[in-house]
């Protein structure tokens, strides 16, 4: 596998060249600093561009085109990545190899005339597929609060900072919505192509010179390269201790959030050391948040630790009954304690590292989670495979304990289920 | 061993079966580091009154109880927890339960042989004890309560129970809290003994592997085990009606946007096609007339009767076949009465037919590199058909109109359910 990076005028292009796999993935990538209207625009804006575009009138005509295209798959995701927003085009497909000839270059195409070629009526977008695309947010918009799991993480987090980056809504708001018409979305996405930082991802079995002519000719955006945003969102107060808020939902079962704040780790604390102390914590079924919450004292099905690096946040969630909430919590908070006080050992840490080394290998079985481990390179600064396995290894008790002054507790949340 | 090749897929599958009736099935995959490996046996919620191996009547045991000895099969007499095992070998560890089968299954790139073994000796080493049955009572409450403030997983039990008067395929895999909480070592031991035995079980290996080294583990590790003598199991029979057990069904739940399900069962008994071929030609139909390249979905969001596409799926139950269709809609009459108005329309455009075949054997193209896809389509077709198909390709390709239309004259929509979720104010 050979990776290039052209740093061009209005962009960067990165090119991953492996014969590997049957199919190509293409990916462009816009960023910027987060503000909060962004989002809601942004959810608008990738709904739109797929309801229909200039040489596609329809979602309809859009759908057969993709079969004939050998069901190529085209995603616009909005990604909240700490303080930085990512809209991603990406469209994966058969290498032409294995269909017939020109079928890249057509693949490509249509993931350009989806970004470019907008279906716009006298300087705004064509009024029935905004409308559409607009009743479709709502909806997903009003539906947040449809699974309590994933709910009880929002509504914790909106706890810690409301109307900050940390608690965002990835989906938007309808307040802002309300604010959205075809002309004033069709600007901002005119703003995103001129002003964010644009790189390019192209993995699959190319030819490098080929790749970039292609790209020169046809990807043409009116772009200034700025300076790269900034992901990471770091703490300046922390309570000490837990602040505890509940809430009342009509549901068979509650869902508790326990969130830790870190602060000031260094980068290779944060790539290796955390997610060693996360993944001994509650990374999986044989971690200590599993073993006794779950295993021992049978008080939960799922239940789980998160390390969010971009938002410097541990999160702790589970699935409980009400009547079990201080016993949880207590578990959990001594389990938390125990390892701070250096209760594991070198298996621990042997378990946590062949599990990230194993997982390092499974990467390269997938060309989208390659081009992930690019991106996160560009973005983040973070290592590629190779210098991923020889550093896990270091990560030491000693280093682990070190971290644990550096987390702290900041809120315990329970959205109480009731159904009586 | 046997071999055979996915055609078009660039792939080939290693089949033995041994002599204690355990069949392996091995598929090598290149370029991949990964190794992914289920144990399985053929047993899931759908036999539900059975004939114990051993014994002359037919019991039938609490609902839930396959999924509930799933999770009881990590429970091992020395205390060490199968979780660890593999966690200290960089590997990940699971199981799960479905209508028809139950796996366990282990992915990771190392230490294949060392896994490999351990998950058929912790498979066949069963310790279920009054203590750890009671504990895991608790756990899966959590689990069905979980599942219970999920709407679709509410709507899709509740359609499929409706829909279904008397298969078993009727009846939630997990159980009720009520079902579970009845349930013994006792019982565990009986489905054990009569569903475990190799003979029903099949081991299914894809990924980073040597087919026949793969096999000599196997081999070698149940040669050291002996294993009561197999007989066929007996299930009971179950004569599916027609009609449908109850016609509609709303149920209040904490959603804002109506959750909308409906059910279609047709007889299959009389139709002369393979089951696989009614399955591709009943999915294609769907998306022709319903799916993203339909003309009804494009008049369906014009119209503001739906915002996002359909959901569907196929599913058996020996002689029947039933389409269930789940959307979020607030118009619900006028929604069935468009999917009728396009479903009930059997004309078929040629090239629509041919783009959609196109479409599925990319598909095949695209999961030929997932380990996981590969091994999941084997472990479905063993359950489902009870042999490996490696010729969907050519099978697809040969998909015409004229047995198409031939099917469609067998097909009828008038046994339907619905099943509605609304919010709770």
């Amino acid at each position: 596998m050979k990776y290039k990076k052209y740093d061009g005028i209005a962009y960067n292009l990165h090119i991953i060249k492996t014969d590997k796999f049957k199919q190509m993935t293409v990916r462009i990538d816009f960023r910027n600093n987060l503000n909060k209207p962004d989002i809601t625009n942004r959810s608008l804006l990738s709904k739109v561009l797929l309801e229909s575009n200039k040489n596609y009138q329809s979602k309809r005509l859009l759908a057969i085109e993709a079969e004939n295209l050998y069901n190529t798959n085209i995603h616009i995701n909005n990604t909240l990545s700490g303080n930085v927003i990512i809209t991603s085009f990406r469209t994966t497909f058969l290498n032409e190899k294995y269909t017939e000839e020109k079928m890249n270059e057509k693949s490509i195409k249509f993931l350009f005339d989806i970004l470019f070629n907008p279906n716009i009526n006298d300087g705004k977008f064509e009024t029935n597929g905004f409308k559409l695309a607009k009743n479709t947010l709502i909806k997903e918009i009003k539906s947040v609060s449809e699974q309590p799991n994933s709910y009880s993480l929002i509504m914790a987090l909106e706890q810690i900072e409301a109307d900050k980056p940390i608690s965002y809504r990835s989906v938007g708001y309808i307040e802002d919505l309300e604010n959205i018409d075809e002309q004033t979305l069709y600007e901002y996405y005119l703003n995103m192509l001129k002003t964010n930082v644009v790189d390019i991802y192209v993995i699959g079995d190319v030819n490098f010179d080929d790749i970039n002519k292609y790209f020169k000719k046809e990807f043409t955006i009116n772009t200034l390269k700025r300076s790269k945003p900034k992901h990471y969102i770091n703490h300046n107060f922390f309570k000490g201790r837990f602040k505890t808020v509940k809430e009342k939902m009509k549901t068979n079962q509650s869902n508790l959030v326990m969130i830790y704040k870190i602060n000031s780790l260094t980068p290779f604390e944060i790539k290796y050391v955390m997610p060693v102390y996360n993944y001994i914590l509650g990374g999986g079924a044989d971690s200590r948040l599993f073993k006794t919450v779950r295993e021992e004292n049978s008080l939960c099905y799922t239940i789980y630790s998160t390390f969010n690096h971009l938002c410097n946040l541990l999160i702790i969630r589970a699935g409980i009954d009400a009547k079990d909430f201080k016993k949880v919590v207590t578990l959990i908070k001594k389990a938390v304690k125990d390892l701070n006080k250096g209760l594991f050992d070198d298996s621990d840490l042997e378990k946590a590292k062949n599990t990230f080394l194993s997982s390092y290998q499974e990467i390269l079985d997938s060309e989208k989670a390659i081009l992930n481990v690019y991106a996160a390179k560009e973005y983040l600064g973070s290592d590629l495979i190779e210098e991923r396995e020889k550093e896990i290894i270091k990560v030491t008790k000693e280093m682990v304990l070190n971290i644990t002054s550096k987390i702290h507790p900041e809120l315990i949340f329970l959205l109480e289920g009731y159904d009586k | 061993m046997e071999k055979k090749t996915f055609l078009n897929m660039d792939l080939e599958m290693y089949v033995e079966k041994l002599e204690n009736g355990l069949t392996i099935y091995v598929v090598p995959m290149k370029n991949i580091n990964n190794i992914f490996v289920n144990f399985s046996t053929d047993y899931g919620s759908v036999q539900r009154q059975f004939v114990p191996l051993g014994e002359a009547k037919m019991v039938k045991l609490p609902d839930g109880i396959a999924h509930f000895l799933e999770h009881k099969m990590f429970e091992q007499p020395d205390g060490i927890d199968p979780f660890t095992f593999y966690s200290e070998r960089g590997s990940l560890a699971n199981a799960n339960t479905n209508n028809l089968k139950t796996s366990y299954l282990f992915s990771g790139p190392n230490f294949f042989k060392e896994n490999l073994n351990y998950l058929l000796d912790y498979v066949q080493k069963p310790h279920f004890t009054d203590e750890n049955v009671e504990k895991e009572k608790g756990i899966i409450t959590q689990e069905i309560k979980m599942y219970k403030d999920e709407p679709y997983t509410v709507l899709f039990e509740g359609l499929i129970y409706n829909l279904i008067v008397n298969h078993p395929l009727k009846y939630p895999v997990i159980g009720t809290i009520k079902s579970i909480n009845s349930i013994t070592k006792e019982n565990l031991y009986t489905c054990y003994k009569t569903f475990y035995n190799p003979s029903n079980m099949f081991v299914t290996i894809t990924g980073n592997v040597n087919p026949e080294e793969a096999l000599n583990i196997i081999k070698e590790n149940q040669s050291k085990k002996t294993f009561p003598k197999a007989k066929p199991i007996k299930t009971k029979e179950y004569n599916e009606p027609d009609k449908v057990a109850k016609e509609k069904e709303v149920k209040k739940m904490n959603v804002t946007i109506p959750k909308i399900g409906i059910g279609y069962k047709f007889n299959i008994t009389n139709i002369k096609l393979s089951l696989r071929k009614i399955y591709y030609y009943l999915t294609i139909f769907f998306d022709i007339k319903l799916g993203p390249t339909s003309t009804f979905l494009e008049e369906m969001k014009n119209q503001n009767i739906l915002n996002d596409g359909l959901e569907i799926y196929q599913v058996d139950i020996e002689s029947h076949m039933t389409t269930i269709i789940i959307a979020d809609c607030e118009k619900v009459d006028l929604l069935v009465e468009n999917i009728e108005k396009h479903i009930n329309d059997f004309n078929i455009d040629e090239e629509e037919l041919n783009r959609k075949k196109k479409t599925i054997i990319s598909t095949l193209l695209y999961i030929s590199e997932n380990v996981f896809s590969i091994n999941s389509k084997i472990m479905n077709n063993l359950v489902k058909y009870k042999k490996v198909y490696t010729d969907d390709a050519q099978i697809i390709k040969n998909l015409n109109i004229d047995e198409f239309n031939n099917l469609l004259h067998h097909i009828t929509f008038e046994n339907r359910t619905i099943y509605i979720v609304n919010p709770k104010k």
